[in-house]
């Protein structure tokens, strides 16, 4: 039996796509490797910036909730612990979805449409002592404290102050880690000035032009070695640091998890500031292959917020594609959610990423 | 780009990159123009098998018997990295007793040709291989069998080939052969045109379109194979497997050790031969490659699908399975790549090799074969163009076997 | 605003010219004001909506920086919940001879409570001086951010921003 839309990866954007999708009249089916939904949104705690359309002031967690009832609602069907990894062309318009189901067998999903809404991966980050228990991603350390309430260690160094590295030394703090400090080889800090406010104010230290050089410890970390750096990112002697800790958070940035566009045959893009590799798509979030539409972080690094704008595009554009969704009608929502997208991506902090996504899509029409 | 050359090697698989190190060591100037990049096609994506017990009679099995002689030496003495050469003997396996009473006809006959396969029960097979399923009969297994890693093998002839004073430009596209009175005198190129009377084709599952700018037709086609790679496992194989199709008759076990690609049914293959066009995935044969790294390679799935470069999830499912039989252990454990590549396919299996009726241009081409055959064939294409003795006779992989060929000339 | 980007938190200066910030005049008038302390021009406006007097201005662009409209703020203290940066602060200098007043968003449980005293710690968290916890909000409609106010002297009330019990 084909399905109208499969939408892989529940996160944000996967979720917002199959809510505006199922409204419109579209036959959803949602698979994630996951044991539950959700993605990234259930370990956001914190509340979301933006404006009311983009649900700001509410927390990530919250907003999550919302998703999963209008998903109820709109009777989107979602296959947990269900891992896509395969895109494959079919004879007539078809798309094959390769699936493991959660018995381990392989089996596939035929669709007119896919929605790779995969997310993003944490970039890892090299260093003499980085294989030693207690050396873990951001985003690890964030999901044991707040999907698993598991505080993996009582004092942490954090390195890398972009928003992530700075919202989560915020929540480890707040499950009652010490944090010895955030580092961060650039002079300045990657992050939103606000985030960075609320660490220092509780006196966490924030250095910028410094770089982890070692971390040492017998069978688990014990502690960290970090260097004040000069402008070519060497360290300078006698600058050293010791910092005694028992976890070490990586926060260096992520990637698109792209390879499911990769195998389906979508042309890609080289942009650093999306995170490197990632597919081009148009104003409908269509990719170069018909049928296979992107949304979220998987189209570039950005947010939850932004990702759901992006999945509320594709969501329209797929039901327009499908014929349940007038062109005037579809036309309209996408110009509102382009809008709000817009709003998000303003300001001199949201530029680079605003020019970048542009250019993606201008990529799209150039063959 | 330089103007002249003795040679002009047009292909950087395996069978280019060798033939240029042959020749560049008796003549000086050669040239090797690759497309793309070296091993970018099926040379970077393939078992890297050196056998012999599958190879036929005559010219095939002598390229083979004569590579497994030289590998050895040129790893020692030659290549300037690890090409991963592991003597370790290569194995078929069977899953019926039928194929088991058919296989001991296969093994007398090979080992009246000089291939030492053995005829191993089921028990001997699983001590060799435990990983193996107790559905494995019996296998057929060749201790003078060898696996490399095909992507350095093709790098380490290239640069034993530049060191010997080869030049080597990849990026750089062929666009005509130009012949003067009926030989080759020169090649336009993306980068300019180079004069030079020796013209090789070497250009693998493209040896057509090459063999069309000179006039002739080249009957190589692209044979899409599909393989999975799975993560890095502790060892669980020693050695490269074969499967075999299942026999369930004495008739199907008789044709179990046909190698011979056998539709020819003994005749000469046509030089107008088409591939066959049904699609073939379900009857193709399993191969596993345990690689230093500890990933295993899995294939394959077979089918003619012209230069579409997509995997499929059938052909997919047909490996994973036919893995999942064979070894069960492979069950728990994750695939992280797949791919297809183009093998060099002819219509009786044997490649193409020697020279042509176009003065000047030579073929080394159709080697569905290419790791069991590089070193042989380029020393034996060095002999043939500069005119010394031949270590093996090129004369049954001349593209005249083919019936119709003197008409197309 | 290089303090903030290379520091972590704004300087003096910095924050003496954002407009979300009030003059020490006006707040010598008024007593009671909010210190609105956002100093990058980021996407976000619910402070301006939480404003049940209108005091507060996100304009002309969702990305501009909060502007406060200190004829009309009252103190109420609405906007703190509602920053999701936590960025907004609460100074009430009338509150007696030597002390004021400084209420702060506050998110780390146990919620301390009131009559629990510690050190006041500036926006670098540096230790100024005494603080003393004199009231403990956290309705519901706060959305779990507490707001907590302490009394500190005076002269530190514009520097004191965090409380470390």
């Amino acid at each position: 039996m084909a399905e109208d839309l499969v939408i892989i990866g529940s996160g944000p954007a996967g979720l917002a796509a199959a809510v505006e999708a199922a409204r419109a009249g579209v036959k959803v089916t949602v698979v994630d490797e996951n044991a539950s939904p959700g993605g990234q949104l259930f370990k956001q705690i914190h509340k979301f910036f933006g404006s009311e359309e983009h649900q700001a002031g509410i927390r990530g967690i919250d907003i999550g909730y919302r998703l999963l009832e209008e998903c109820h609602l709109a009777k989107v069907k979602v296959m947990l612990n269900t891992a896509a990894w395969g895109i494959f062309h079919s004879s007539g318009n078809a798309t094959t979805v390769a699936i493991k189901n959660k018995n381990d067998s392989l089996c596939s999903l035929d669709t007119k449409v896919v929605l790779l809404a995969t997310g993003a991966r944490e970039n890892p980050l090299a260093f003499p002592g980085w294989t030693l228990p207690g050396v873990m991603g951001a985003g690890a350390a964030q999901t044991l404290i707040n999907l698993h309430r598991i505080r993996p260690g009582n004092r942490v160094l954090m390195i890398g102050s972009g928003n992530v590295g700075l919202i989560v030394s915020y929540q480890l703090k707040q499950a009652g880690a010490d944090i010895a400090a955030v580092i961060d080889i650039k002079p300045e800090i990657g992050g939103w000035g606000v985030h960075a406010a609320k660490l220092t104010r509780t006196g966490i230290p924030i250095l910028c032009s410094h770089k982890i050089i070692e971390v040492r410890g017998l069978d688990k970390v014990e502690e960290a070695h970090v260097a004040r750096v000069d402008r070519e990112a060497k360290s300078i002697p006698g600058s050293e640091k010791l910092f005694k800790v028992d976890t070490v958070c990586i926060a260096v940035g992520l990637s698109p998890m792209a390879e499911l566009a990769w195998s389906g045959g979508c042309r890609f893009a080289y942009l650093p500031e999306l995170g490197g590799h990632v597919p081009v798509h148009n104003r409908s979030m269509e990719t170069t292959r018909n049928n296979i539409y992107i949304a979220g972080d998987i189209s570039g690094i950005e947010e939850a917020s932004t990702a759901m704008e992006e999945g509320k595009i594709a969501g329209i554009s797929i039901a327009r594609s499908l014929g349940l969704l007038k062109n005037e009608c579809a036309e309209e929502l996408i110009r509102n959610k382009e809008k709000n997208l817009s709003a998000l991506r303003g300001g001199p902090m949201g530029k680079t990423r605003k020019l970048a996504k542009e250019k993606l899509i201008r990529l799209f029409n150039i063959c | 780009m330089k103007k002249s050359a003795q040679a002009v090697i047009i292909g950087g698989g395996i069978i280019g990159c060798a033939a240029a190190y042959y020749l560049a060591k008796e003549i000086d100037d050669v040239i090797l123009i690759e497309k793309k990049c070296i091993a970018g096609e099926s040379s970077g994506a393939n078992y890297g098998m050196v056998w012999q017990q599958t190879r036929q009679d005559g010219y095939d099995l002598a390229a083979a018997r004569r590579s497994l002689e030289i590998y050895p030496q040129l790893c020692r003495e030659v290549f300037d990295l690890d090409i991963e050469y592991e003597e370790k003997g290569g194995m078929t396996l069977f899953f019926t007793d039928l194929q088991a009473e058919a296989a001991k006809g296969y093994v007398e006959y090979k080992n009246s040709l000089g291939v030492p396969v053995r005829l191993l029960s089921g028990k001997e097979t699983r001590s060799l291989e435990p990983a193996l399923s107790s559905r494995v009969t019996g296998s057929l297994f060749c201790a003078e069998e060898a696996q490399l890693n095909p992507f350095y093998t093709t790098l380490a002839f290239a640069r034993a080939a530049q060191k010997e004073g080869a030049t080597i430009y990849q990026g750089v596209e062929v666009l005509s052969i130009n012949l003067d009175r009926g030989a080759v005198c020169s090649i336009s190129t993306s980068e300019g045109k180079i004069f030079t009377n020796h013209v090789i084709n070497a250009a693998g599952s493209w040896a057509g379109t090459v063999g069309a700018m000179v006039g002739l037709k080249v009957p190589v086609f692209p044979h899409r194979l599909q393989s999975l790679v799975t993560e890095q496992i502790p060892k669980l194989l020693t050695r490269t497997i074969q499967g075999s199709r299942i026999a369930r008759t004495s008739e199907e076990a008789a044709k179990t050790f046909q190698y011979a690609y056998d539709t020819t049914g003994g005749n000469r293959p046509c030089i107008n031969q088409q591939p066959p066009a049904e699609c073939i995935i379900e009857s193709s044969l399993f191969y596993a490659k345990p690689t230093v790294n500890g990933n295993i390679v899995l294939g394959t799935a077979c089918d003619f699908a012209g230069y579409n470069r997509e995997t499929s999830y059938e052909a997919l499912a047909v490996i994973a399975h036919m893995a999942k039989m064979i070894i069960p252990r492979l069950k728990d454990v994750n695939i992280i790549r797949s791919w297809a590549n183009f093998d060099p396919w002819t219509a009786d299996g044997i490649p193409i090799v020697g020279e042509t009726g176009v003065k000047g241009f030579f073929i080394a081409a159709g080697h569905g074969t290419g790791m069991s055959h590089a070193p042989a064939t380029g020393e034996a294409l060095a002999g043939l163009i500069t005119g010394s003795a031949a270590a093996i006779p090129l004369g049954e992989a001349n593209i005249n076997r083919f019936t119709g060929y003197r008409e197309e000339c | 605003m290089k303090n903030l980007i290379t520091a972590g938190f704004l300087g003096r200066e910095e924050l003496m010219r954002l407009p979300g910030v009030p003059a020490i005049e006006a707040l010598k008038a008024k007593k009671s004001l909010a210190f609105i302390e956002c100093g990058e021009e980021i996407p976000c406006d619910p402070c301006r909506s939480a404003c049940p007097r209108g005091a507060i201005t996100v304009s002309p662009d969702v990305t501009s920086l909060p502007a406060l409209n200190t004829d009309l703020c009252n103190g109420c203290g609405t906007c703190l919940a509602a920053c999701p940066g936590m960025a907004i602060f609460l100074v009430d200098i009338g509150y007696s001879e030597t002390e004021a007043l400084v209420s702060i968003p506050y998110e780390y449980l146990p919620l301390p409570e009131v009559g629990d005293t510690g050190n006041a710690l500036d926006r670098s968290g540096k230790a100024i001086g005494k603080a003393v916890i004199v009231k403990v909000k956290c309705p519901e409609s706060y959305d779990r951010t507490a707001i907590i106010t302490i009394k500190v002297l005076k002269d530190i009330s514009l520097e004191a921003r965090h409380i470390d019990i």
